[in-house]
């Protein structure tokens, strides 16, 4: 990566630092900015996923167009040697490269929002009482770093329900898991939502030994409707706002039903 | 030079909206390079792309190439394709031609040199001779521009 090699630059807007961000050409103070603003800004996260979009649909349907033969007008230009050298050639190498960048810079900033508060966003949210730092003592919810382990109130949750399923928790509070998938490294992942009166949030955590390792949260204030959990999380909101976490994890596409069931009675491993 | 003709091609038919256009864009560069050369200490596939969008420029202001694009038949709606696969594959590529040609022929090299070639901005400002400041706003407003292109498509 070229990070640093750029000259200082004035973005005139947040569509130019998104951009830069999906071609990996942030500098690290430029990223760790933008990426704290990410996991608090649905529609800045949106944005992205659009912006992304519109780059890789453009290197899906352009790509294979290097891979058709070449016009025998030119071979012959080229000469005799350049047939027998059009037998041999590769394939046009393949680009995978922005979801690589957004992963390493997940790992750039993610641990520091995640330290900066969000662990006290969430036991806000929940009503849990904060001890007088005020700050990790949500120890029903969230161990100190940043992990959800046997003695926390989400453990269980994420152990056991079924994706799609709900369950209530103390203060008025429901859980919801989104979704499973697993990372390149193989673990598992599920996307979380909660929801109480006048909140909702939404989390990824990743199963490692013994605990879920949370990757991401977002939160914010809402009402709640007369149709359940969805009706008051916003239309697009806090699921979509964590795709981009959820795309640089995941590498296949979310496991079914079945597989998920398989994978909870096997431990998670 | 041979290795890199392929994504010549596919950065040419960025350019130009369409294959035989393409073609004929990479065959003029493939001779342009071959009787000029290529200066020293420039890499060959970077030189290409620089050759290939001069010519291509100078198509543009030889003949109106936007209008003439837009009169093609093959260029407007109601394809009549065989086969399912091709049908697919060729018609995403058709619209995209077509979502490429609502952008400026400066924002289709610089997002194809990028989001495509998979150049560093720092490459690609040497290839098209701007600023990176410059790589860094227009590839912002093409991106911007195909993001909306494709919502509507979508949705």
């Amino acid at each position: 990566m070229q990070m640093g090699e750029r000259p200082d630059y004035f973005f005139a807007n947040d569509d130019e630092r998104l951009s830069a961000l999906i071609d990996g050409e942030l500098t690290p103070a430029e990223a760790d900015a933008l990426g704290q603003r990410l996991v608090f800004e649905p529609a800045l996260a949106r944005r992205l996923t659009a912006l992304r979009v519109a780059g890789d649909r453009l290197r899906q349907v352009y790509g294979p167009v290097a891979d058709e033969p070449l016009p025998d007008a030119l071979i012959a230009l080229l000469g005799a040697d350049a047939r027998r050298d059009e037998a041999r050639r590769e394939p046009a190498e393949p680009r995978v490269v922005p979801l690589r960048r957004i992963a390493a810079l997940r790992q750039s900033w993610l641990p520091t929002s995640i330290a900066a508060g969000v662990a006290l966003a969430i036991g806000l949210m929940l009503g849990v009482s904060l001890g007088p730092s005020g700050r990790f003592d949500a120890a029903p919810l969230l161990a100190q770093d940043a992990s959800i382990g046997p003695d926390d109130a989400l453990f269980e949750v994420l152990e056991t329900l079924p994706s799609g399923q709900s369950a209530a928790l103390a203060g008025g509070v429901s859980a919801t898991p989104r979704l499973t998938f697993r990372t390149g490294a193989g673990a598992y992942c599920r996307e979380l939502s909660l929801t109480s009166s006048d909140r909702w949030a939404a989390l990824v955590g990743c199963r490692d030994e013994a605990a879920w390792r949370l990757e991401a949260l977002i939160q914010g204030p809402g009402s709640a409707g007369p149709g359940g959990n969805d009706a008051f999380l916003p239309a697009s909101g806090p699921v979509t706002a964590l795709d981009p976490i959820v795309d640089a994890l995941m590498t296949d596409v979310p496991l079914g039903a079945e597989a998920e069931r398989d994978a909870m009675a096997a431990g998670w491993r | 030079m041979l290795a890199g003709l392929p994504r010549l091609r596919r950065f040419a038919r960025s350019l130009s909206g369409n294959a035989d256009d393409a073609d004929d864009l990479m065959q003029a560069t493939a001779e342009r390079v071959l009787t000029s050369g290529v200066p020293e200490d420039v890499d060959v596939l970077r030189w290409m792309f620089k050759v290939c969008r001069n010519l291509y420029i100078d198509q543009l202001r030889a003949l109106d190439v936007r209008r003439r694009a837009a009169e093609r038949p093959e260029l407007a709606e109601g394809l009549v394709l065989s086969g399912e696969d091709v049908a697919i594959g060729e018609l995403s590529l058709r619209e995209v031609d077509r979502e490429m040609a609502k952008l400026s022929e400066e924002q289709r090299a610089v997002i194809t040199l990028i989001a495509v070639e998979g150049l560093t901005y720092r490459e690609a400002a040497k290839v098209l001779d701007v600023p990176i400041g410059t790589i860094m706003s227009r590839l912002a407003r093409a991106r911007a521009a195909l993001a909306s292109s494709t919502v509507n498509a979508d949705g």
